[in-house]
């Protein structure tokens, strides 16, 4: 999924798709599968300490 | 992850406080603990270290109230700590003074039992709770010119209920004179909370000495009587009976006080 925040589309879509994790996080087997992802965790320390933007289209959120 | 391209900083990150709630959610699963060994460059204009647990301290501090990024207040992150607190690694980093700007994190957030968003402050207050089940780091928490928690979580159980002169003297300074618009914590849940960390600190001689000194008990007996809820009532009388016991008995029955099955972690 592309979540670039950069232009206005794909902002909605990472505050949409961070909407959704945090309502599926209540559930104990999506949980375990999201903090016990390394890569994940990475992103989104990295995002809400600073915002990256990186421009080689790599996509933050999978 | 970041090892292709240019990375831009900028500290308007538009998701940050869904950011927050998202890690707050995380840190329920018990293996987020190892957050304290990660590591990323700070951003520049935080002023933090490489520690990422510092830098979200530092995050929540600085960013209160949309300073540091206009479109986010950080509040759940206070919600990431009190379960992160949850394990002892995590509490000894709370209450130890890191050398990049020599503050004991705990005396960062310290002030936040005071703040206008339910979220912080309970979040805060739970936090500190559970950060004061590190027993060996109360005399810190009650000195001072250490963490000094006291006043701190004494002043949002306070309303603008009239003490005694003399009960009113031997107080701590800053909960001397409150004014007459002031507000016990509208949330009882926070109110117990605290009343809990009081109880805590109770487990030994000096705390429980130093909190008959600064007049800790009128403060619970009002509390007590104005606050009308059954938990806040509850842990006020535990903490009373603690304080009230003769010291002679107190050998037994502060440690079983303390460690009683109702005293448990806070979750948020």
């Amino acid at each position: 999924m592309e979540a670039r925040a950069n232009n206005g589309v794909p902002q909605k879509i990472a505050e949409h798709v961070l909407e959704i994790l945090v309502n599926l996080s209540g559930d104990q087997e999506i949980l375990e599968n999201l903090a016990t992802d390394d890569k994940f965790l990475d992103v989104i320390l990295l995002h809400i300490t600073v915002r990256h933007v990186m421009r080689s289209g790599v996509a933050p959120f999978r | 992850m970041t090892d292709e391209g240019c990375v831009c900083q900028s500290p308007k990150e538009p998701n940050a406080n869904l950011l927050a709630m998202l890690l707050a959610n995380l840190a329920k699963w018990d293996s987020l603990k190892t957050i304290i060994q990660r590591k990323q460059p700070p951003p520049e204009t935080l002023g933090s270290d490489e520690l990422v647990l510092n830098q979200l301290m530092d995050l929540f501090v600085k960013g209160a109230d949309g300073s540091f990024n206009k479109d986010a207040d950080y509040d759940y992150l206070a919600y990431m700590f009190a379960d992160l607190a949850k394990h002892a690694e995590i509490r000894e980093h709370f209450v130890r003074r890191q050398d990049y700007d020599e503050a004991v994190p705990l005396t960062k957030i310290r002030v936040f039992t005071e703040h206008k968003s339910d979220v912080r402050r309970k979040g805060v207050a739970s936090t500190i709770k559970n950060v004061a089940f590190d027993v060996p780091s109360h005399p810190a928490f009650l000195a001072e010119d250490e963490i000094n928690i006291l006043p701190y979580i004494l002043l949002p159980i306070m309303g603008n209920e009239a003490y005694d002169e003399d009960e009113m003297m031997d107080m701590l300074p800053d909960l001397q004179l409150l004014p007459p618009d002031k507000q016990r914590d509208p949330d009882p849940k926070i109110v117990q909370t605290h009343v809990e960390t009081l109880l805590l600190l109770t487990s030994s001689k000096g705390g429980r000495d130093l909190m008959r000194e600064v007049k800790v008990y009128p403060i619970i007996r009002e509390t007590h009587l104005r606050v009308n809820d059954e938990g806040v009532q509850e842990a006020c009388e535990r903490l009373v009976q603690v304080l009230m016991r003769d010291e002679e008995d107190e050998a037994a029955g502060a440690r079983a006080e303390v460690e009683d099955d109702d005293m448990r972690i806070v979750e948020v």
